[in-house]
């Protein structure tokens, strides 16, 4: 399966992403900045200073006050937004679906930050940042993402935390971060998400997970292997170690949803499985991450 | 407790590839996954809950070797007996010519056979077995005994005869040996319903057989040859009945005739060549028993016995002669020889010969002073003629009453030893005496029949062919037909040296020509040859062994009830078989539920 085909495409027209805050910083874009400028959208009133451009002046506030008031506005400013999408091996080695919808969220997000007119960024990560496309803004420059996100090979062990550490492009900027990735990480990823916080960022996470991670339907003995650290897991698939694995998937999620809760993180988890229609509206509309 | 099917316990050898299956390693399959960080908490929770997970499968395991101990005891069939002391078991076989039908394949006899191996494999260690034979007598083939081996081979031994059997007689001698012990069970595998006092279970084996048979064939003379009655029944559905008769083995006609269910037919073959020995007719249809398809008959009017009779005139002796089919009668008088000839027996009337002939000699009132030294001079005159009872051959006068003889005088005759009187007077004077001698049977009245009323009597024809048959027995031609086991009394000449018996296909039994020999060994059906050997000379006469079709043809029992399973007689222990083989089904279903549940909610 083509992970980006012409309907895909058609589709992501429509998509515009959703920030819960303003962002200060950078100069132009389509993204509403805390800093009150001259856009078109009206947003408060002060006295009038020296230096201030005069054409804001509100000469109706000055006929009733008789002081001098000029309009604020929401200055609208380009927005650094960052895609790390997590390349390791759990991935895309087990099951080529989670490898196409991980691609698929990550072109989703940045055609509508291009589309958007945000300075975007493209990171493929594993324990480290793999490759990543630099900051660039406008919807031109979609090609090179789709480009980038196809050459992109799920491989290597998952660190997120080191690798998100290691995504230096972040560095002294405010804007938006989504993580794509399975947490499948064996160090954790809560000291990662900090980190980013800690940088200013908005960060979205994108939790994906397989049908068959969901909900395993295996019966008999398995050896389980890891795919990224080759460890054995013998496992005979009765009935009750199958209820013992949900409740363990069940405490693992909950986890990063109360963190992610807890760190005002924007979450939610998507099944590989479903359609792209069904990932958008579903989950990320649901989410409030995409409107 | 025992099995009907003691193959059945060959099932628990699943035992062995199950706790193989259990034994051997678990064969994972491997799978390639994201993570194992989630499965680890996982394994880690199942191996604390493992002494009970060993626990289930051990459970599980005891169970399913629960399962295959009841499929096996299910598949053996178990039976329960009341007692734990074992059966003498007698089986009474019906060997009638009736078991050889197959309107049960092979044979009803093969069925039988097959159920009473059926009866010996579910014996015991301590269970005897005796098997007897029901033919004409009953026939003990296996002894008592508790080694199946020697019971079967017993078994295997049985067949069929062509005979009746009396069953009756089996039974009574079954009884008699299970009268001996304890806890005796009588057994009988028969083709009838009849039932019979004493029997604790029978086996009976028949169907709804189609029969045919020939149930006689005779020949009488006719004017333009010989003519060959016969007559078939047919003990089955109506059919078309084609038969052949043959003359001494030689097709000679061939017709058909249609019968009705339970229909006869009397079929007569007209201008059959006098000079024919034997006759065979066979139905040339198939049907469900072979036996009784053929039947035969011999030509009686060939070989007829010659006899002398010197006499002025006596139509008395002459009529009691002509009774006999068999006697050609040479009449002549006084003082003609014919001594040259050669007779089988010679009656003188009032006269004897110079030289007496070597033969049989009946002699009425002999003459004084002749060539038989036994006539004493002079007369008297007999009073209170009577019978002598106590005479040794008794055939001779068992059929005769009269008491009031008249004889106006008689000659004085002298007693040779090992001579007896037949008739004498008051005073014990010997009037008629017979004897054997060094010429022959010899036969001596002492009076004329002229000089007195026996021969007005009814009595006299009788006593002539009493004492004709003792001089000439009949022929064994005069044998109509014997049934297949029946004693046959051997009638040899008195010249005979030798006696032989052929049968059928060809076996031959030899005898001594005296005493008079009996031949047992007729059960096979057809025509007998009997040769007897005289110096150079042999002659052959023939008899016909036939099937009693009035007892053994109809395949379809007339008793159509079925007797009561289980009657028992004083001195015969019950057996209380409980088939358990269903609750073992039932227990089976149950337990396989419950390790179905064991499996999936064990835990």
């Amino acid at each position: 399966m083509k992970a980006f085909d012409e309907d895909f495409l058609n589709k992501l027209e429509q998509l515009k992403l959703h920030s819960k805050k303003t962002i200060q910083g950078g100069t132009g874009g389509n993204r509403r900045s805390k800093a009150k400028g001259s856009s078109i959208e009206f947003s408060d009133f002060r006295e009038y200073s020296p230096g201030d451009d005069y054409r804001s002046i509100d000469w109706n506030a000055y006929a009733r006050f008789e002081k001098l008031f000029i309009k604020l506005y929401m200055e609208e400013r380009e927005t650094n937004i960052s895609i790390l999408l997590d390349s390791s091996a759990s991935m895309g080695k087990t099951d080529p679906n989670k490898a196409i919808a991980a691609k698929r969220l990550a072109a989703i997000f940045a055609y509508v930050a291009l589309a958007s007119y945000d300075r975007t960024c493209l990171a493929a990560i594993n324990k480290s940042t793999v490759d990543q496309v630099p900051y660039f803004s406008g919807k031109a420059g979609f090609p090179r993402i789709l480009s980038f996100l196809e050459g992109i090979e799920f491989n290597g062990e998952t660190q997120l935390n080191k690798a998100i550490k290691s995504f230096s492009p972040l560095y002294g900027k405010r804007g938006i971060t989504i993580l794509i990735s399975d947490l499948f990480s064996h160090e954790g990823y809560e000291e990662g998400l900090k980190w980013l916080k800690y940088n200013h960022q908005e960060i979205v996470l994108v939790h994906l997970l397989s049908q068959q991670e969901l909900d395993p339907g295996w019966t008999g003995p398995h050896k389980l292997i890891d795919v990224e650290t080759n460890k054995e897991v013998q496992v005979e698939m009765t009935h009750q170690a199958l209820n013992l694995y949900k409740r363990s998937l069940d405490d693992f999620l909950e986890g990063i949803r109360g963190f992610c809760s807890q760190m005002d993180i924007g979450y939610t988890l998507v099944n590989s499985q479903l359609s792209i229609e069904d990932i958008v509206f579903d989950s990320l509309y649901k989410a409030g991450i995409l409107s | 407790m025992s099995f009907q099917n003691p193959w059945g316990l060959l099932a628990l050898l699943l035992v062995v590839p199950l706790i193989l299956l259990y034994m051997l390693k678990q064969e994972y399959k491997d799978i390639r996954v994201s993570t194992t960080f989630l499965w680890q908490e996982v394994e880690r929770q199942l191996r604390a809950a493992k002494p009970w997970q060993r626990l289930k499968t051990r459970l599980l395991l005891v169970l399913q070797i629960l399962a295959i101990i009841i499929f096996a005891l299910a598949l053996a069939r178990p039976v329960y007996r009341s007692t734990d002391a074992g059966y003498h078991y007698v089986a009474v076989v019906d060997s009638s010519a009736r078991m050889q039908a197959t309107d049960i394949r092979p044979s009803r006899m093969e069925a039988a056979k097959k159920g009473l191996k059926d009866l010996i494999a579910t014996m015991t260690a301590r269970d005897r077995m005796t098997i007897i034979q029901a033919g004409i007598e009953p026939f003990v083939v296996v002894d008592e005994t508790g080694d199946k081996g020697l019971l079967r081979q017993g078994v295997d031994g049985l067949e069929a005869y062509n005979s009746r059997a009396d069953i009756e007689k089996a039974i009574q001698l079954a009884e008699a040996i299970i009268d001996k012990g304890e806890n005796g069970q009588l057994h009988l595998f028969t083709d009838s319903n009849k039932p019979y006092e004493g029997v604790l279970q029978y086996h009976i084996y028949k169907g709804d057989g189609n029969n045919l048979a020939i149930s006689n064939v005779s020949t009488s003379p006719g004017e333009e040859g010989l003519v060959v009655l016969s007559r078939v029944r047919n003990y089955g559905d109506p059919a078309s009945v084609t038969l052949e008769l043959r003359v001494d083995g030689s097709v000679f006609d061939i017709k058909e005739v249609s019968l009705a269910d339970g229909g006869q037919a009397d079929i007569y073959w007209t201008r059959v060549p006098r000079e024919g020995r034997t006759f065979e007719l066979a139905i040339l249809n198939e049907d469900d028993l072979a036996i009784d398809n053929r039947g035969w008959a011999v030509n009686k009017y060939q070989d007829q016995y010659r006899a002398l009779l010197v006499t002025d005139r006596n139509v008395f002796i002459e009529r009691a002669v002509g009774l006999r089919k068999d006697i050609e009668l040479v009449k002549t008088t006084k003082g003609q020889d014919l001594v040259s000839q050669d007779f089988s027996l010679y009656i003188y009337d009032g006269y004897l010969p110079e030289r007496l002939p070597k033969g049989h000699m009946i002699v009425f009132n002999p003459p004084e002073n002749g060539p038989l030294d036994l006539v004493e001079e002079g007369q008297f005159e007999p009073v209170a003629v009577r019978i002598n009872r106590d005479i040794v051959n008794d055939e001779i006068i068992s059929y005769i009453e009269a008491t009031d003889f008249q004889i106006a005088k008689a000659k004085k005759l002298k007693l040779p030893q090992d001579f007896d009187i037949v008739l004498e007077d008051q005073k014990g004077n010997p009037l008629l005496i017979l004897g054997d001698t060094d010429q022959g049977r010899l036969v001596i009245f002492a009076f004329s029949l002229k000089d007195s009323n026996l021969p007005l009597k009814a009595d006299f024809p009788i006593l002539m062919q009493a004492l004709l048959n003792w001089t000439l027995p009949p022929g064994l031609d005069e044998l109509d037909f014997t049934y297949p086991g029946d004693p046959v009394l051997l009638a040899p000449m008195l010249e005979a040296d030798q006696i032989s018996v052929i049968s059928p296909s060809g076996k031959e039994y030899n005898f001594d020509p005296y005493p008079v020999p009996y031949f047992y060994d007729s059960y096979e059906t057809g025509i007998y040859q009997v040769v007897q050997r005289a110096g150079d000379k042999l002659y052959r006469t023939y008899f016909p062994v036939v099937i009693q079709t009035s007892q053994l043809s109809d395949l379809r029992d007339a008793f159509e009830e079925m007797p009561d399973q289980g009657q028992q007689t004083p001195g015969l222990s019950a057996q209380f078989l409980k088939d358990f083989w269903k609750y073992a089904g039932w227990a089976l279903v149950l337990l396989l539920l419950i390790e179905w549940w064991v499996y999936h909610y064990g835990s």
